[in-house]
């Protein structure tokens, strides 16, 4: 008489896609945390480091984390919208958040172009902040300057590359009309950017407001 | 089903602008410096759990995949501060 032997799956109903993704995010997470570490790291062992907010605009990058969450939102949309077979608001959603990963590395280029170029005022505040004599705040300016631009720029690097990977899933969705079948497909790319809002929390209260 | 899906998305975006406002506070309370902190990090703790458990749907998802993922994180912090913890020894030439 054969038996029946019921095996639960460890990993439930998880795609090996998504189980890859999930690999990949605790190994791009580790590289963060490298990253912030080794930051903070330099920051304890630096007697002047600047106060929050005198060198750095907390309100528009304050502003530009909001604009993430938002995307964040859009992009859990567009997935339940592809779960019930609504291509259209997949299409839309998926757009909605591409525009808002665009606007938030516009906002990113507008603060490194306003850092790089100098004016009066930041050059008041670099002098307030232990920097006397620098006209512009730029990665040679000190190690507060290198942890900024290391961090941000590379944080910067993911959202341009899940906007590229929000295009080519707004291609393909379009190109062979996904259906609930795909969401799949739209989850992995959603579990990407998700995460890139995740580390974006971290280094904001680490670099900017700490 | 879908409706409750949404609502929670919606109401999860609201608490993460919230908790963001409040971490932009935060910065201007006249507290120390080590209080800052403490509070920074558990708004950002929280924030982070948010965005883990509800749109990246962690909570959905098994035991044992939530324990792999989540595991790893106070070991790194672990391996982190003992890394650190030699800056006040170190030697300056």
């Amino acid at each position: 008489m054969s038996e029946v032997i019921a095996i639960r799956d460890p990993w439930g109903k998880a795609t090996t896609g998504k189980l890859a993704m999930w690999l990949f995010i605790i190994m791009d997470g580790l590289s963060f945390g490298g990253l912030l570490i080794g930051g903070a790291a330099l920051r304890l062992s630096m007697s002047n480091w600047p106060e929050p907010g005198l060198v750095l605009n907390i309100p528009l990058t304050a502003f530009n984390t909001f604009l993430l969450i938002c995307t964040s939102f859009t992009m859990v949309m567009a997935l339940n919208a592809i779960q019930k077979g609504d291509q259209k608001g997949l299409k839309n959603y998926l757009a909605f958040t591409m525009a808002g990963g665009i606007a938030f590395l516009g906002i990113q280029v507008y603060e490194y172009s306003h850092f790089f170029l100098g004016n009066e005022t930041l050059t008041q505040h670099l002098a307030e902040a232990g920097f006397v004599g620098a006209s512009n705040f730029v990665p040679s300016t000190g190690t507060y300057a290198a942890v900024f631009y290391a961090t941000t720029a590379f944080h910067g690097l993911h959202v341009l590359s899940g906007v590229i990977y929000i295009a080519c899933i707004l291609y393909a969705a379009n190109k062979w009309n996904y259906t609930s079948a795909q969401s799949d497909k739209v989850e992995i790319l959603g579990l990407f950017w998700h995460f890139i809002d995740l580390i974006w929390i971290f280094v904001f209260t680490v670099i900017y407001l700490i | 089903m879908e409706n409750n899906h949404k609502k929670t998305y919606i109401i999860n975006a609201i608490w993460l602008a919230v908790l963001t406002v409040i971490e932009v506070g935060v910065v201007e309370l006249p507290i120390p410096k080590s209080g800052q902190v403490i509070l920074l990090f558990a708004f950002a703790i929280t924030k982070i759990m948010l965005v883990a458990l509800v749109y990246m749907h962690l909570r959905y998802e098994t035991k044992f995949l939530r324990r792999a993922l989540l595991i790893p994180i106070p070991l790194a912090l672990y391996f982190a501060f003992g890394v650190m913890y030699d800056i006040p020894f170190r030697w300056v030439g």
